[in-house]
């Protein structure tokens, strides 16, 4: 008993810098294959990610066990949680394919978007206790993070076919250390990708749009509708919309550029949506007290929901 | 030795030239031919691939010898150009230097692919035409059939011809895996039945792929090609319908014009829906219209492009290239002694028959003095005649082996001809 709890106050001491730093050294290492080849650099990769991903599930772990709320209900764990999420997947390609470049399109994303967390989300505090999660509350934040989840990967995909394309339109001849996927590989992963994260974004968007109405029914005392939220929510839905009756009906949105052209799109307009609902301080505690400062972390409930 | 090559290839000429220079199978029967009447005592070769055009000529006696500038002028002639342009574009090689130079194409020491194994057999093919057209003589078949040893011999004391890497293995290896990860559902259509459509073929049979249709202007060769890696053979009307269907096109026609032009591509194309559409166009005249890479979803690769891969290759071989070349080098060197050896065995043999009919003559008048010998005496005279006869012609005839080595330099054989008297 004594050693499981030396170890647990040992892991008690990772931080996110930890996985940050694991990440961020192992796209040095991706970088270097554009330079030099270096024998151990696989097994380097490998052996860094993994300690990473360890540490990043740690890290969860503890603040699941310390807090009494979920990560998903906050933008900051939302961000760690996409992080996590496609450090997964580059493992798992990193494994199935290793002479392709994916790391040098996907780390960057990751380092982004933790840095993004910690830079600016890391005062926002979880807004709902693990009690008060509904079913729709519980679908509107899951699909979106897995919509969100397919569509950086998506935007990925498409990026990445993006390059090949000009490689290959242009007829430049492969390099060692950057060899992408082929065409068809990514066109596939960009055509999946945008089927899925247009499913996920629109099943999320409408099932929040649900869990308001339910509330709005239930109790008077919820919260206004807010514009931004509705019109950006709207705005997002209907792209959506198109995008799957464009795939659907125009043959040619189904291959090629076009589809690449579409997941990076569905990628950004998912990022304004993001950035202006976060900045309406929809799913955000309002501080009540004026003497707060923005700066400090709350520490009770005296904070109502902005739905 | 009177052997020489003019031409051009990939090292020193663009593809547009080759395009215009390059001989059909037709063509270069007509071209030995005409050869044939213009330079009567000549011998001649005609190697006409997508990445050269040479003409090898080669006589015993110099003064019938066409010039690398009459070749020129012959070649200028037959496709209808300005021959003053085609002076400067034109490389030409003679003696040593020349023989060298077969023996590394035949090698694929010269290929764009450098290990490529299609150079050889278009180098027999290209020797075995000229000598069905009885264009070919001693010296072109003492060199030629050296070029194909030369050429096994470097395949097999050296790894440069492993891992393949032949213009059709680099176009499907290093091109059409970029844009295809498996070939199993892949509908692709072969244009043309020969060498680089049957080897192309291979490989993407060898990669998994199923649905290949063969097409053809002479139905019967595509049925051939078809049977032989199980596909399919069309007629060629149906080769703009296939290709509205189809991912993956090689294109290996020898045909003197473009088969498809961008023109004729636009209505195909809007058929497509922009599905992605490979074109691994190894013909040369090019068989479809550059113009065509511009639309969507479209991928036109030429002959040319694929020079940047196999600047790789080279640079892979580099290891092996210098034991490659060290072979090539010893084998000229071998070759051409042998050849100058060769042109003066006659005389070496008609000295030796000179000297030996002097001998014989000489013991049969010493045996009609000495009367009764017993045999043991005779054969002991025998041999000290041999022993002196030997003796006496041994340091001359290894001067004139040595010299001959040399090239001739010191004119011993002509020496050797006065002093003996020797005539033809």
């Amino acid at each position: 008993m004594t050693s499981i709890s030396h170890i647990i106050t040992w892991l008690s001491h990772v931080s996110e810098t930890c996985f940050t730093a694991c990440y961020a050294l192992v796209m040095v290492l991706e970088i270097s294959r554009l330079f030099f080849r270096v024998a151990v650099r696989h097994a380097l990769i490998l052996a860094i990610t993994a300690a990473g991903l360890f540490a990043h599930v740690v890290w969860f772990c503890l603040s699941a066990r310390t807090t009494t709320t979920t990560p998903l209900v906050s933008w900051y764990g939302w961000c760690m949680l996409i992080a996590l999420a496609l450090v997964f997947v580059y493992l798992w390609l990193r494994i199935q394919y290793p002479d392709k470049s994916v790391g040098l399109f996907l780390l960057p994303m990751v380092i982004g978007v933790i840095g993004t967390a910690l830079v600016f989300l890391s005062d926002q505090e979880p807004i709902v206790t693990k009690a008060s999660l509904s079913f729709w509350s519980i679908l509107h934040g899951m699909a979106l993070l897995l919509g969100s989840i397919a569509a950086t990967l998506g935007f990925i995909a498409g990026i990445m076919y993006l390059v090949q394309s000009f490689r290959l339109k242009r007829k430049i001849p492969p390099r060692q250390g950057l060899r992408l996927p082929s065409l068809e590989q990514l066109q596939r992963y960009n055509y999946w990708l945008l089927t899925l994260s247009t499913g996920l974004l629109a099943t999320g968007l409408l099932a929040g749009i649900i869990r308001k109405a339910c509330l709005s029914f239930a109790a008077e005392t919820s919260a206004p509708w807010n514009p931004i939220v509705v019109i950006s929510s709207v705005l997002l839905l209907l792209w959506l919309i198109i995008t799957g009756l464009f795939e659907y009906f125009y043959k040619p949105a189904r291959q090629g550029k076009k589809v690449a052209y579409l997941t990076v799109t569905s990628f950004i307009l998912l990022g304004a949506v993001m950035v202006l609902v976060f900045s309406a301080e929809h799913a955000v505690k309002i501080e009540t007290s004026a003497s707060q400062t923005l700066n400090s972390r709350p520490t009770s409930g005296n904070r109502e929901v902005q739905e | 030795m009177n052997f020489q090559i003019v031409g051009c290839s990939h090292h020193n000429s663009s593809l547009q030239l080759r395009e215009q220079l390059a001989f059909s199978p037709d063509d270069t029967r007509i071209a030995l031919r005409q050869l044939k009447e213009q330079f009567p005592k000549s011998e001649a070769v005609l190697l006409s691939t997508c990445n050269r055009v040479e003409i090898y000529t080669g006589s015993v006696d110099s003064d019938v010898c066409p010039s690398p500038r009459e070749i020129t002028e012959f070649i200028a002639r037959f496709h209808g150009l300005n021959a003053v342009p085609l002076f400067h574009e034109l490389f030409d090689h003679s003696g040593e230097k020349a023989v060298q130079h077969l023996f590394a194409t035949a090698a694929s020491l010269d290929s764009m692919v450098v290990g490529e194994p299609q150079i050889l057999a278009q180098v027999k093919q290209a020797y075995e035409m000229a000598t069905g057209d009885d264009c070919t003589g001693p010296l072109t078949h003492g060199v030629f059939q050296a070029a194909i040893r030369v050429a096994k011999r470097v395949a097999s004391e050296t790894s440069i011809h492993q891992r393949r890497t032949s213009v059709p293995s680099v176009a499907i290896n290093e091109f059409a895996n970029q844009f295809f990860d498996h070939y199993e559902d892949k509908k692709i259509l072969v244009i043309g039945a020969g060498e680089i459509a049957a080897e192309t073929t291979r490989y993407l049979v060898d990669q998994g792929a199923r649905d290949i249709t063969v097409i053809n202007r002479n139905l019967e060769r595509a049925r051939l090609l078809a049977t032989e890696i199980k596909a399919a053979a069309q007629p060629w009307d149906q080769f703009q319908n296939l290709l509205g269907t189809v991912d993956l096109v090689i294109s290996t026609t020898g045909a003197p014009e473009p088969i498809m032009t961008a023109e004729q591509f636009a209505p195909i194309h809007r058929t497509r829906h922009q599905r992605t559409l490979l074109i691994l166009d190894l013909a040369v005249p090019r068989d479809f219209d550059t113009k065509i890479n511009d639309c969507l979803g479209v991928y036109l690769y030429c002959l040319d492009d694929l020079s940047g891969v196999c600047q790789k290759n080279l640079k892979a071989r580099e290891r092996e290239w210098p034991k490659a070349q060290q072979i090539i080098l010893d084998e000229t060197a071998a070759h051409i002694a042998e050849t100058r050896h060769r042109s003066s065995s006659p005389w070496i043999q008609q000295l030796k028959t000179q000297a030996n009919s002097m001998k014989d003559k000489e013991l049969a008048r010493l045996f009609n003095k000495l009367g009764e010998l017993d045999e043991a005496s005779c054969e002991e005279i025998i041999r000290s005649f041999d022993r002196l006869t030997n003796k006496l012609l041994h340091p001359p005839l290894e001067s004139l082996r040595n010299d001959t080595t040399e090239g001739g330099q010191h004119g011993l054989l002509d020496a050797l001809k006065r002093l003996f008297q020797l005539r033809d």
